[in-house]
């Protein structure tokens, strides 16, 4: 019985053991996402909770024609939106347009010293990836987050946040491009 | 073909491309050490982002959830198995009811429907007489306005206009600020509250 939809149908008829394994299943890639989003793991251990909490009392209304990890994102989305408010911490508003685009854009040339990439081991790069990561909008964090760490497709990006595939796209590659740079101003 | 523009490069490494402009690309890059750099270096970074450390998970932590679920739920269980225990002795205190009264249970349900009838009535009556009250309301309320509206602008003659004006203002403020704050706290709590 490893099939989500399976799991939830066996949860909605009182098996508890099918929840359990719903949780462990997700218990890692939400900790990984809220993790990046709140910056502090305590914090993020009682997020994740709080998201399997919710789904359970939610699990009911829950339809299974959508996949149950958007759903699962989609909760745990609206938790950390409502600690941001909370925090009044400000966010960048989605649809505002990417500097520039298209083919006449002009990548910034690297100067004289070395790209971030030649300059640091892999697992310097990622810790300082992470670090960057902290400094982007939180917004755009979270598309990124979800694009690399979790390896949502654009599709199901789109579907949680209830945006053309077009604009995540667009959302996802501003947000490399930010890190990219924090990582040269680093250097 | 000139040199890439981030949207094109993003979608080049993401393989979003259609195979002829990947090919195009392909040939661009052969060419252009410039741009060969710029996309190693993001292929570089997306490879670095897509291998980020996992945060650790306690060991417990799914038990620890399913413990919440169960402490959650008992209070609710617990809820049920009184409802029940009431239902249940009221059910048995009617059957005994019954059986002391010595009557027959088609006696008691007739009594009942005799007594259910006259308090239907005495209902009836009531109702008739809160009709009466408010016929009788009706007919004093335009005098009792009208003696209101009376004391009120003789109230106001007695104020200069600029404190019954910024009165009004001040009524006005008091009144907006509620509705708009009624209206944000609602929003915001249906907003949150979406799909979870």
């Amino acid at each position: 019985m490893n099939d989500d939809q399976e799991l939830v149908a066996a949860t909605l008829k009182g098996n508890r053991k099918a929840f359990e394994m719903i949780i462990r299943k997700y218990q890692q890639p939400l900790l990984n996402y809220i993790g990046r989003m709140v910056g502090e793991r305590e914090l993020a251990l009682d997020f994740t909770q709080d998201v399997f909490l919710r789904a359970y009392a939610c699990l009911p209304s829950y339809r299974p024609q959508f996949k149950l990890s958007t759903w699962l994102f989609k909760i745990a989305s609206n938790l950390v939106i409502d600690f941001w408010r909370k925090k009044k911490i400000p966010t960048l508003p989605l649809d505002q347009p990417l500097e520039e685009d298209g083919d006449g854009f002009c990548l910034q040339i690297p100067d004289d010293k070395p790209s971030v990439a030649k300059t640091f081991e892999l697992g310097e790069l990622r810790a300082r990836i992470d670090r960057a990561l902290a400094r982007l909008p939180a917004a755009l964090r979270e598309l990124f987050v979800w694009r690399h760490v979790n390896g949502l497709s654009y599709e199901e990006m789109a579907e949680i946040k209830g945006l053309p595939v077009g604009t995540v796209k667009n959302k996802v590659f501003q947000a490399k491009e930010l890190i990219r740079r924090h990582l040269e101003e680093e250097t | 073909m000139s040199c890439l523009g981030l949207d094109r490069l993003y979608r080049y490494l993401d393989r979003d491309l259609k195979p002829e402009d990947a090919a195009e690309v392909e040939v661009h890059l052969a060419g252009c050490p410039r741009c060969r750099e710029e996309v190693e270096l993001r292929r570089t970074l997306d490879q670095a982002a897509s291998s980020l450390p996992d945060l650790e998970v306690p060991a417990d932590f799914a038990e620890t959830v399913m413990g919440r679920i169960i402490r959650a739920e008992v209070p609710r269980k617990s809820w049920l198995a009184i409802l029940s225990i009431g239902l249940g002795t009221l059910g048995i205190s009617l059957g005994t009811l019954i059986l002391a009264s010595g009557q027959s249970a088609m006696g008691l349900l007739q009594g009942f429907g005799r007594d259910s009838l006259r308090s239907l009535q005495a209902v009836f009556l009531l109702v008739l007489k809160f009709f009466k009250l408010i016929l009788l309301a009706v007919k004093v309320l335009p005098e009792l306005a009208e003696t209101g509206l009376h004391g009120l602008s003789r109230i106001s003659a007695s104020f200069p206009a600029g404190i019954l004006a910024f009165s009004a203002v001040l009524m006005l403020i008091l009144i907006s600020t509620c509705v708009l704050g009624f209206r944000r706290s609602f929003l915001v709590r249906n907003d949150i509250g979406e799909d979870a």
